[in-house]
Protein backbone atom coordinates (compact mmCIF):
# COMPACT_ATOMS: atom_id res chain seq x y z
CA UNK A 1 0.00 0.00 0.00
CA UNK A 2 1.18 3.47 -1.04
CA UNK A 3 -0.40 6.87 0.23
CA UNK A 4 -2.02 9.22 -2.13
CA UNK A 5 1.14 11.72 -1.03
CA UNK A 6 3.41 8.71 -1.79
CA UNK A 7 2.11 7.59 -5.07
CA UNK A 8 4.09 10.52 -6.93
CA UNK A 9 6.74 9.05 -5.76
CA UNK A 10 6.02 5.76 -6.19
CA UNK A 11 5.31 6.15 -9.71
CA UNK A 12 8.78 7.81 -10.19
CA UNK A 13 10.34 4.41 -9.48
CA UNK A 14 8.60 2.58 -12.65
CA UNK A 15 10.49 1.10 -15.51
CA UNK A 16 9.12 1.50 -19.09
CA UNK A 17 6.88 -0.89 -19.96
CA UNK A 18 5.38 -1.44 -16.64
CA UNK A 19 1.60 -2.52 -16.22
CA UNK A 20 0.74 -1.36 -12.80
CA UNK A 21 -3.20 -2.10 -11.17
CA UNK A 22 -3.73 0.68 -9.50
CA UNK A 23 -6.33 0.19 -6.61
CA UNK A 24 -8.13 3.04 -5.90
CA UNK A 25 -10.16 4.13 -2.82
CA UNK A 26 -13.33 6.62 -4.21
CA UNK A 27 -12.30 9.33 -1.88
CA UNK A 28 -8.86 9.34 -3.38
CA UNK A 29 -9.76 8.91 -7.19
CA UNK A 30 -9.37 12.03 -8.62
CA UNK A 31 -5.65 12.70 -6.65
CA UNK A 32 -4.84 9.25 -8.50
CA UNK A 33 -6.21 10.79 -11.66
CA UNK A 34 -3.78 14.13 -11.22
CA UNK A 35 -1.24 12.25 -10.09
CA UNK A 36 -1.22 10.22 -13.25
CA UNK A 37 -1.89 12.92 -15.50
CA UNK A 38 0.50 15.69 -14.40
CA UNK A 39 3.10 15.04 -12.21
CA UNK A 40 4.53 12.00 -13.53
CA UNK A 41 4.09 12.79 -17.39
CA UNK A 42 5.10 16.18 -16.44
CA UNK A 43 8.42 14.88 -15.34
CA UNK A 44 9.66 12.75 -18.28
CA UNK A 45 7.78 14.97 -21.07
CA UNK A 46 5.19 12.33 -22.08
CA UNK A 47 2.37 11.75 -23.70
CA UNK A 48 -0.73 10.47 -21.82
CA UNK A 49 -3.58 8.53 -23.86
CA UNK A 50 -6.84 8.22 -20.86
CA UNK A 51 -8.96 5.59 -21.74
CA UNK A 52 -12.33 5.92 -19.60
CA UNK A 53 -15.45 3.57 -19.64
CA UNK A 54 -16.30 5.26 -16.34
CA UNK A 55 -17.02 8.86 -16.50
CA UNK A 56 -16.99 10.71 -19.47
CA UNK A 57 -13.69 12.64 -20.93
CA UNK A 58 -16.02 15.93 -20.85
CA UNK A 59 -16.19 15.68 -16.49
CA UNK A 60 -12.49 14.48 -16.29
CA UNK A 61 -11.60 17.46 -18.61
CA UNK A 62 -13.22 19.46 -16.67
CA UNK A 63 -11.41 18.22 -13.53
CA UNK A 64 -8.29 18.79 -15.18
CA UNK A 65 -8.95 22.58 -16.03
CA UNK A 66 -10.07 23.19 -12.57
CA UNK A 67 -6.64 21.92 -11.14
CA UNK A 68 -4.84 23.96 -13.81
CA UNK A 69 -3.22 20.91 -15.31
CA UNK A 70 -1.98 21.04 -18.77
CA UNK A 71 -3.96 19.02 -21.12
CA UNK A 72 -1.40 19.01 -24.12
CA UNK A 73 -0.16 15.96 -24.20
CA UNK A 74 -2.92 14.30 -22.75
CA UNK A 75 -5.54 12.38 -25.85
CA UNK A 76 -8.62 10.77 -24.39
CA UNK A 77 -9.86 7.28 -25.86
CA UNK A 78 -14.01 7.60 -24.60
CA UNK A 79 -15.84 4.78 -23.99
CA UNK A 80 -18.79 6.21 -22.42
CA UNK A 81 -20.02 9.49 -24.27
CA UNK A 82 -20.66 8.24 -27.82
CA UNK A 83 -23.82 6.82 -26.97
CA UNK A 84 -25.18 9.91 -25.82
CA UNK A 85 -23.68 12.69 -28.00
CA UNK A 86 -23.07 10.77 -30.95
CA UNK A 87 -20.28 11.26 -33.28
CA UNK A 88 -20.65 14.64 -34.12
CA UNK A 89 -19.50 16.38 -31.19
CA UNK A 90 -15.71 14.83 -31.04
CA UNK A 91 -13.65 17.36 -29.28
CA UNK A 92 -10.03 17.72 -29.89
CA UNK A 93 -7.96 15.66 -28.08
CA UNK A 94 -11.06 12.85 -27.53
CA UNK A 95 -11.57 9.97 -29.85
CA UNK A 96 -14.47 8.07 -29.07
CA UNK A 97 -15.28 4.24 -28.66
CA UNK A 98 -19.15 3.50 -29.74
CA UNK A 99 -19.36 1.20 -26.91
CA UNK A 100 -17.32 0.01 -24.30
CA UNK A 101 -18.19 -3.30 -25.35
CA UNK A 102 -16.12 -2.87 -28.23
CA UNK A 103 -12.95 -3.80 -26.63
CA UNK A 104 -10.68 -4.01 -29.61
CA UNK A 105 -11.98 -0.84 -31.14
CA UNK A 106 -10.55 0.82 -27.61
CA UNK A 107 -7.05 -1.31 -28.62
CA UNK A 108 -7.52 0.25 -31.91
CA UNK A 109 -7.61 3.96 -31.31
CA UNK A 110 -4.93 3.34 -28.79
CA UNK A 111 -2.79 1.88 -31.06
CA UNK A 112 -4.36 4.66 -33.54
CA UNK A 113 -2.80 7.70 -31.13
CA UNK A 114 0.40 6.35 -30.05
CA UNK A 115 1.23 6.46 -34.31
CA UNK A 116 -0.28 9.38 -35.03
CA UNK A 117 1.38 11.42 -32.00
CA UNK A 118 4.64 9.86 -31.74
CA UNK A 119 6.31 10.42 -28.50
CA UNK A 120 9.10 9.22 -26.74
CA UNK A 121 7.54 7.77 -23.64
CA UNK A 122 4.03 6.92 -23.08
CA UNK A 123 1.04 6.22 -20.39
CA UNK A 124 -1.78 4.53 -20.93
CA UNK A 125 -4.24 4.89 -18.53
CA UNK A 126 -7.71 2.20 -18.37
CA UNK A 127 -10.10 3.80 -16.01
CA UNK A 128 -11.46 1.64 -15.22
CA UNK A 129 -11.48 -2.10 -15.05
CA UNK A 130 -14.82 -2.42 -12.77
CA UNK A 131 -16.95 -0.34 -15.64
CA UNK A 132 -15.28 -2.35 -18.13
CA UNK A 133 -15.98 -5.59 -16.13
CA UNK A 134 -19.98 -4.34 -16.01
CA UNK A 135 -20.31 -4.88 -20.07
CA UNK A 136 -18.16 -7.42 -20.61
CA UNK A 137 -17.64 -10.86 -19.67
CA UNK A 138 -14.74 -11.42 -17.57
CA UNK A 139 -13.23 -14.31 -20.30
CA UNK A 140 -13.45 -11.43 -23.07
CA UNK A 141 -11.94 -8.94 -20.78
CA UNK A 142 -8.70 -10.74 -19.02
CA UNK A 143 -8.02 -11.78 -23.29
CA UNK A 144 -8.34 -8.11 -24.30
CA UNK A 145 -5.54 -6.92 -21.12
CA UNK A 146 -3.44 -9.65 -21.55
CA UNK A 147 -3.41 -8.53 -25.72
CA UNK A 148 -3.25 -4.73 -24.95
CA UNK A 149 -0.33 -5.21 -22.31
CA UNK A 150 2.08 -7.08 -24.19
CA UNK A 151 1.23 -4.84 -26.94
CA UNK A 152 2.08 -1.81 -25.19
CA UNK A 153 4.90 -3.62 -23.13
CA UNK A 154 6.04 -3.83 -26.96
CA UNK A 155 6.31 0.40 -27.13
CA UNK A 156 7.73 0.61 -23.70
CA UNK A 157 4.64 2.43 -22.39
CA UNK A 158 3.75 2.81 -18.91
CA UNK A 159 0.30 1.09 -18.38
CA UNK A 160 -2.21 2.02 -15.49
CA UNK A 161 -5.32 0.09 -14.86
CA UNK A 162 -7.45 1.77 -12.19
CA UNK A 163 -9.62 -0.59 -10.35
CA UNK A 164 -11.97 2.05 -8.17
CA UNK A 165 -14.45 -0.46 -6.78
CA UNK A 166 -16.33 -0.01 -3.53
CA UNK A 167 -16.00 -3.80 -2.73
CA UNK A 168 -13.57 -6.10 -3.36
CA UNK A 169 -13.75 -8.49 -6.26
CA UNK A 170 -11.48 -11.69 -6.03
CA UNK A 171 -11.88 -12.11 -9.74
CA UNK A 172 -11.20 -8.85 -10.65
CA UNK A 173 -7.87 -8.56 -8.44
CA UNK A 174 -6.92 -12.47 -9.73
CA UNK A 175 -7.47 -10.89 -13.38
CA UNK A 176 -5.30 -7.49 -12.97
CA UNK A 177 -2.87 -10.12 -11.07
CA UNK A 178 -2.46 -12.19 -14.39
CA UNK A 179 -1.61 -9.44 -16.59
CA UNK A 180 0.49 -6.79 -14.63
CA UNK A 181 3.85 -6.32 -12.99
CA UNK A 182 2.40 -4.10 -10.03
CA UNK A 183 -0.57 -4.15 -7.61
CA UNK A 184 -0.54 -0.95 -5.76
CA UNK A 185 -3.04 -0.25 -3.58
CA UNK A 186 -3.92 3.49 -2.76
CA UNK A 187 -4.51 4.47 0.44
CA UNK A 188 -6.43 7.80 1.04
CA UNK A 189 -3.60 10.47 3.06
CA UNK A 190 -4.45 10.59 6.53
CA UNK A 191 -4.76 6.36 7.32
CA UNK A 192 -1.69 4.67 8.66
CA UNK A 193 -1.00 1.67 6.77
CA UNK A 194 1.23 -1.17 6.07
CA UNK A 195 3.89 -1.78 3.28
CA UNK A 196 2.92 -1.42 -0.03
CA UNK A 197 2.25 -4.93 -1.86
CA UNK A 198 4.74 -6.00 -4.96
CA UNK A 199 3.57 -9.60 -6.86
CA UNK B 1 5.95 -14.73 -71.04
CA UNK B 2 9.21 -16.08 -69.49
CA UNK B 3 7.55 -18.66 -66.58
CA UNK B 4 9.29 -18.84 -63.76
CA UNK B 5 8.23 -21.71 -61.21
CA UNK B 6 7.95 -20.20 -57.61
CA UNK B 7 6.28 -23.69 -56.41
CA UNK B 8 9.66 -25.12 -56.49
CA UNK B 9 11.47 -22.46 -53.90
CA UNK B 10 10.98 -23.02 -50.64
CA UNK B 11 8.49 -20.69 -48.51
CA UNK B 12 11.00 -19.37 -46.59
CA UNK B 13 13.21 -18.56 -49.10
CA UNK B 14 10.69 -16.37 -51.38
CA UNK B 15 11.50 -12.54 -51.34
CA UNK B 16 8.75 -10.76 -49.65
CA UNK B 17 6.49 -7.80 -51.40
CA UNK B 18 6.42 -6.24 -47.37
CA UNK B 19 2.68 -4.41 -47.96
CA UNK B 20 3.71 -1.28 -45.06
CA UNK B 21 0.58 -2.60 -43.15
CA UNK B 22 2.64 -3.48 -40.47
CA UNK B 23 0.05 -5.66 -38.80
CA UNK B 24 -0.87 -7.53 -42.17
CA UNK B 25 3.14 -8.07 -42.53
CA UNK B 26 3.61 -9.45 -38.89
CA UNK B 27 0.15 -11.73 -39.99
CA UNK B 28 1.90 -12.91 -42.95
CA UNK B 29 5.10 -13.31 -41.36
CA UNK B 30 6.94 -10.45 -43.28
CA UNK B 31 4.62 -9.81 -46.25
CA UNK B 32 3.49 -11.02 -49.10
CA UNK B 33 5.67 -13.67 -51.35
CA UNK B 34 6.46 -11.29 -54.03
CA UNK B 35 4.56 -12.26 -57.71
CA UNK B 36 1.52 -13.84 -55.45
CA UNK B 37 -2.07 -12.54 -56.97
CA UNK B 38 -4.09 -12.28 -53.97
CA UNK B 39 -7.84 -11.70 -54.25
CA UNK B 40 -8.82 -9.60 -51.69
CA UNK B 41 -12.62 -10.47 -51.30
CA UNK B 42 -15.27 -9.22 -49.19
CA UNK B 43 -18.66 -7.26 -49.39
CA UNK B 44 -19.00 -3.09 -50.12
CA UNK B 45 -18.07 -1.05 -47.74
CA UNK B 46 -15.30 -3.26 -45.88
CA UNK B 47 -12.11 -1.55 -46.56
CA UNK B 48 -10.92 -3.40 -49.79
CA UNK B 49 -10.33 -0.43 -51.99
CA UNK B 50 -8.77 1.47 -48.63
CA UNK B 51 -6.83 -1.30 -48.30
CA UNK B 52 -5.38 -1.90 -52.12
CA UNK B 53 -4.85 1.65 -51.98
CA UNK B 54 -2.06 2.13 -48.91
CA UNK B 55 -0.42 -1.26 -50.24
CA UNK B 56 0.33 0.94 -53.28
CA UNK B 57 1.18 4.29 -51.45
CA UNK B 58 3.76 1.94 -49.83
CA UNK B 59 5.20 0.37 -52.80
CA UNK B 60 5.44 3.97 -54.40
CA UNK B 61 7.38 4.99 -50.94
CA UNK B 62 9.76 2.28 -51.35
CA UNK B 63 10.06 3.47 -55.20
CA UNK B 64 8.42 0.37 -56.51
CA UNK B 65 6.60 1.24 -59.71
CA UNK B 66 3.01 0.54 -58.30
CA UNK B 67 -0.12 0.68 -60.70
CA UNK B 68 -4.29 1.04 -59.54
CA UNK B 69 -5.97 -0.03 -62.42
CA UNK B 70 -9.58 1.20 -61.47
CA UNK B 71 -13.22 -0.20 -62.85
CA UNK B 72 -15.82 0.48 -60.89
CA UNK B 73 -14.68 4.24 -59.66
CA UNK B 74 -13.33 7.29 -61.59
CA UNK B 75 -9.72 7.19 -60.27
CA UNK B 76 -9.76 11.03 -59.95
CA UNK B 77 -12.17 9.96 -56.99
CA UNK B 78 -9.91 7.35 -55.65
CA UNK B 79 -7.26 9.74 -55.25
CA UNK B 80 -9.38 11.88 -53.09
CA UNK B 81 -9.67 8.45 -51.01
CA UNK B 82 -5.63 8.78 -50.35
CA UNK B 83 -5.14 12.52 -49.45
CA UNK B 84 -5.85 12.32 -45.77
CA UNK B 85 -3.57 9.68 -45.05
CA UNK B 86 -0.53 11.05 -42.93
CA UNK B 87 2.13 9.13 -45.27
CA UNK B 88 0.74 9.97 -48.54
CA UNK B 89 2.21 12.76 -50.60
CA UNK B 90 0.70 14.26 -53.90
CA UNK B 91 4.75 13.50 -55.57
CA UNK B 92 4.14 9.96 -55.37
CA UNK B 93 2.04 10.67 -58.30
CA UNK B 94 4.04 13.58 -59.56
CA UNK B 95 7.21 11.37 -59.82
CA UNK B 96 5.44 8.49 -61.64
CA UNK B 97 5.96 5.45 -58.73
CA UNK B 98 2.30 5.48 -58.15
CA UNK B 99 -0.14 5.86 -61.34
CA UNK B 100 -3.66 5.23 -62.19
CA UNK B 101 -5.86 3.88 -65.11
CA UNK B 102 -9.64 3.66 -65.48
CA UNK B 103 -10.41 0.46 -67.93
CA UNK B 104 -12.56 2.09 -69.70
CA UNK B 105 -9.84 3.64 -71.83
CA UNK B 106 -8.06 0.16 -72.08
CA UNK B 107 -11.43 -1.21 -73.48
CA UNK B 108 -11.91 1.61 -75.73
CA UNK B 109 -8.41 1.51 -76.87
CA UNK B 110 -8.96 -2.09 -77.33
CA UNK B 111 -12.45 -1.55 -78.90
CA UNK B 112 -14.34 -3.21 -76.20
CA UNK B 113 -15.99 -0.07 -75.08
CA UNK B 114 -19.29 -1.22 -76.67
CA UNK B 115 -19.12 -4.59 -76.16
CA UNK B 116 -21.47 -6.61 -73.74
CA UNK B 117 -19.09 -10.02 -73.69
CA UNK B 118 -15.79 -10.65 -73.84
CA UNK B 119 -14.85 -13.15 -76.48
CA UNK B 120 -11.57 -15.66 -75.66
CA UNK B 121 -9.67 -13.69 -77.70
CA UNK B 122 -10.78 -10.29 -76.75
CA UNK B 123 -9.69 -11.46 -72.87
CA UNK B 124 -6.12 -12.59 -74.33
CA UNK B 125 -5.83 -9.47 -75.53
CA UNK B 126 -6.81 -7.10 -72.53
CA UNK B 127 -4.21 -9.52 -70.99
CA UNK B 128 -1.64 -8.16 -73.48
CA UNK B 129 -2.34 -4.58 -72.74
CA UNK B 130 -2.02 -4.84 -69.12
CA UNK B 131 1.16 -6.94 -69.97
CA UNK B 132 2.55 -4.35 -72.05
CA UNK B 133 1.78 -1.93 -69.46
CA UNK B 134 3.12 -3.63 -66.44
CA UNK B 135 6.33 -4.82 -67.85
CA UNK B 136 7.27 -1.08 -69.97
CA UNK B 137 6.46 0.76 -66.52
CA UNK B 138 8.14 -2.21 -64.56
CA UNK B 139 5.07 -2.37 -62.38
CA UNK B 140 5.85 -4.20 -59.23
CA UNK B 141 2.28 -3.98 -57.50
CA UNK B 142 -0.67 -3.51 -59.27
CA UNK B 143 -4.16 -3.44 -57.75
CA UNK B 144 -7.12 -3.83 -59.80
CA UNK B 145 -10.39 -2.77 -58.36
CA UNK B 146 -12.51 -5.20 -58.99
CA UNK B 147 -11.77 -7.98 -61.23
CA UNK B 148 -15.64 -8.71 -60.19
CA UNK B 149 -16.44 -6.04 -62.24
CA UNK B 150 -14.21 -6.79 -65.56
CA UNK B 151 -15.78 -10.69 -65.03
CA UNK B 152 -18.99 -9.11 -65.42
CA UNK B 153 -18.12 -8.73 -69.16
CA UNK B 154 -16.97 -12.14 -69.05
CA UNK B 155 -20.36 -14.28 -68.77
CA UNK B 156 -19.21 -17.17 -68.64
CA UNK B 157 -17.13 -19.64 -66.15
CA UNK B 158 -15.14 -20.96 -68.73
CA UNK B 159 -14.18 -17.48 -69.67
CA UNK B 160 -13.27 -16.43 -66.40
CA UNK B 161 -11.34 -19.09 -65.52
CA UNK B 162 -9.31 -18.38 -68.57
CA UNK B 163 -9.08 -14.52 -67.56
CA UNK B 164 -8.06 -15.01 -63.89
CA UNK B 165 -5.67 -18.15 -64.62
CA UNK B 166 -3.74 -16.16 -67.43
CA UNK B 167 -3.50 -12.75 -65.68
CA UNK B 168 -2.38 -13.97 -62.85
CA UNK B 169 0.25 -16.20 -64.57
CA UNK B 170 1.00 -13.00 -66.49
CA UNK B 171 1.49 -11.13 -63.52
CA UNK B 172 3.60 -13.81 -61.48
CA UNK B 173 5.92 -14.17 -64.30
CA UNK B 174 6.69 -10.39 -64.43
CA UNK B 175 7.37 -10.84 -60.49
CA UNK B 176 4.41 -8.02 -60.18
CA UNK B 177 2.26 -8.76 -56.81
CA UNK B 178 -0.80 -7.97 -56.98
CA UNK B 179 -3.99 -7.31 -55.52
CA UNK B 180 -7.17 -8.48 -57.14
CA UNK B 181 -9.95 -7.10 -55.33
CA UNK B 182 -13.70 -8.98 -55.51
CA UNK B 183 -16.76 -8.35 -54.33
CA UNK B 184 -19.30 -10.39 -52.85
CA UNK B 185 -22.53 -10.05 -51.16
CA UNK B 186 -22.90 -9.87 -47.20
CA UNK B 187 -24.48 -13.47 -47.38
CA UNK B 188 -21.95 -14.94 -49.37
CA UNK B 189 -21.22 -17.99 -48.77
CA UNK B 190 -17.89 -18.28 -50.63
CA UNK B 191 -15.24 -16.31 -51.22
CA UNK B 192 -15.50 -14.79 -54.95
CA UNK B 193 -18.74 -14.25 -56.79
CA UNK B 194 -17.81 -16.64 -59.32
CA UNK B 195 -16.01 -19.53 -57.08
CA UNK B 196 -13.40 -19.74 -59.58
CA UNK B 197 -11.10 -17.08 -58.25
CA UNK B 198 -10.20 -18.48 -55.20
CA UNK B 199 -9.11 -21.36 -56.58
CA UNK B 200 -6.87 -19.78 -58.58
CA UNK B 201 -5.65 -17.07 -56.41
CA UNK B 202 -2.10 -17.97 -54.46
CA UNK B 203 -3.67 -15.73 -51.74
CA UNK B 204 -7.13 -14.53 -50.52
CA UNK B 205 -7.97 -12.17 -47.93
CA UNK B 206 -11.07 -11.96 -46.55
CA UNK B 207 -12.54 -8.87 -45.34
CA UNK B 208 -16.09 -8.55 -43.95
CA UNK B 209 -18.16 -7.23 -41.13
CA UNK B 210 -18.95 -8.78 -37.90
CA UNK B 211 -22.18 -8.05 -35.85
CA UNK B 212 -21.55 -9.05 -31.76
CA UNK B 213 -24.08 -8.25 -29.48
CA UNK B 214 -25.44 -5.45 -31.35
CA UNK B 215 -21.73 -4.17 -32.14
CA UNK B 216 -20.74 -4.03 -35.60
CA UNK B 217 -16.87 -4.73 -36.06
CA UNK B 218 -14.63 -4.50 -39.24
CA UNK B 219 -12.90 -7.84 -39.59
CA UNK B 220 -9.98 -9.00 -41.61
CA UNK B 221 -8.64 -12.65 -42.49
CA UNK B 222 -6.08 -14.43 -43.94
CA UNK B 223 -7.66 -17.52 -45.19
CA UNK B 224 -4.97 -18.58 -47.88
CA UNK B 225 -1.50 -17.38 -48.88
CA UNK B 226 0.67 -20.00 -51.03
CA UNK B 227 4.47 -19.14 -50.26
CA UNK B 228 4.38 -18.42 -46.89
CA UNK B 229 3.38 -19.73 -42.88
CA UNK B 230 0.41 -17.63 -41.70
CA UNK B 231 -2.26 -16.70 -39.22
CA UNK B 232 -5.43 -17.98 -40.57
CA UNK B 233 -6.94 -15.81 -37.31
CA UNK B 234 -9.88 -12.76 -37.77
CA UNK B 235 -8.88 -9.32 -36.85
CA UNK B 236 -10.69 -6.10 -36.25
CA UNK B 237 -9.34 -3.68 -38.68
CA UNK B 238 -9.89 -0.17 -38.46
CA UNK B 239 -9.42 2.97 -41.18
CA UNK B 240 -7.28 5.46 -40.38
CA UNK B 241 -5.10 8.11 -40.86
CA UNK B 242 -1.92 6.33 -39.98
CA UNK B 243 -3.27 3.80 -42.28
CA UNK B 244 -5.18 0.36 -41.77
CA UNK B 245 -4.61 -0.82 -38.26
CA UNK B 246 -5.34 -4.63 -36.95
CA UNK B 247 -5.85 -5.79 -33.52
CA UNK B 248 -6.75 -9.82 -32.79
CA UNK B 249 -10.64 -10.67 -32.70
CA UNK B 250 -11.07 -11.35 -28.98
CA UNK B 251 -12.61 -14.93 -28.54
CA UNK B 252 -13.45 -14.90 -24.70
CA UNK B 253 -12.25 -18.05 -24.18
CA UNK B 254 -13.65 -19.62 -27.21
CA UNK B 255 -16.77 -21.62 -27.04
CA UNK B 256 -19.72 -18.78 -26.77
CA UNK B 257 -23.07 -19.05 -24.56
CA UNK B 258 -25.66 -20.50 -26.70
CA UNK B 259 -23.80 -21.16 -29.73
CA UNK B 260 -23.80 -24.84 -29.82
CA UNK B 261 -22.40 -27.53 -27.40
CA UNK B 262 -25.11 -26.83 -24.88
CA UNK B 263 -26.14 -29.77 -23.33
CA UNK B 264 -25.56 -33.48 -24.26
CA UNK B 265 -28.43 -36.10 -23.95
N1 LIG C 1 -8.78 6.96 -43.62
C1 LIG C 1 -10.06 6.64 -43.37
N2 LIG C 1 -10.59 6.96 -42.17
C2 LIG C 1 -11.87 6.66 -41.89
N3 LIG C 1 -12.70 6.05 -42.73
C3 LIG C 1 -12.25 5.70 -43.93
C4 LIG C 1 -10.89 5.97 -44.31
N4 LIG C 1 -10.71 5.50 -45.57
C5 LIG C 1 -11.90 4.96 -45.94
N5 LIG C 1 -12.82 5.09 -44.99
C6 LIG C 1 -14.21 4.64 -45.06
O1 LIG C 1 -14.26 3.24 -45.05
C7 LIG C 1 -15.33 2.76 -45.84
C8 LIG C 1 -14.92 1.58 -46.69
O2 LIG C 1 -14.06 1.97 -47.69
P1 LIG C 1 -13.72 1.17 -49.02
O3 LIG C 1 -12.27 0.87 -48.96
O4 LIG C 1 -14.19 1.96 -50.18
O5 LIG C 1 -14.55 -0.21 -48.97
P2 LIG C 1 -14.79 -1.25 -50.15
O6 LIG C 1 -13.79 -1.00 -51.23
O7 LIG C 1 -14.62 -2.60 -49.52
O8 LIG C 1 -16.19 -1.06 -50.63
C9 LIG C 1 -15.82 3.94 -46.63
O9 LIG C 1 -17.11 4.27 -46.12
C10 LIG C 1 -14.85 5.05 -46.36
O10 LIG C 1 -15.49 6.29 -46.23
MG1 LIG D 1 -14.18 -0.45 -53.25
Amino acid sequence: MVSVQGLPEKLDSLEPGSAVALKVDVDSYFEVITALTDKFPRNREMQVIYTTSTISSATIIHVLDAFDISRDNIQFVDAVSYMTMGASKQPEGVTFVESPTMLENISLKIEYLLKKYPADENTVIIDSIDSLSIHNDNRILSEFLHILISNLRSHDCFTFILSVSEQDSEEIDNMLAMVCDDFIEVRPENESGSTEVEM
Amino acid sequence: MADKDYSIIPDKERERCVTGIEALDTILNGGIPRSNSVLVTGSCGTGKTTLSLEFLVHGAIKEENCLFISVTEDSKKMLNNIVPYDFFDQSLIEEGNLSFIDIPDLYDELGLLEKSEFSFKEIDELIAKIEKIVVENDIKRLVIDSVTSVCFQLKTEEKIRDFMLHLMKMLSSHGCTSLLISEISPEEPRYSQYGVEEAIADGIIMMGNLERQGDLLRTLQVVKMRGTDHSRAKYVLDLTAVGVLLVPLLKGGGVKAGSGGGKDG
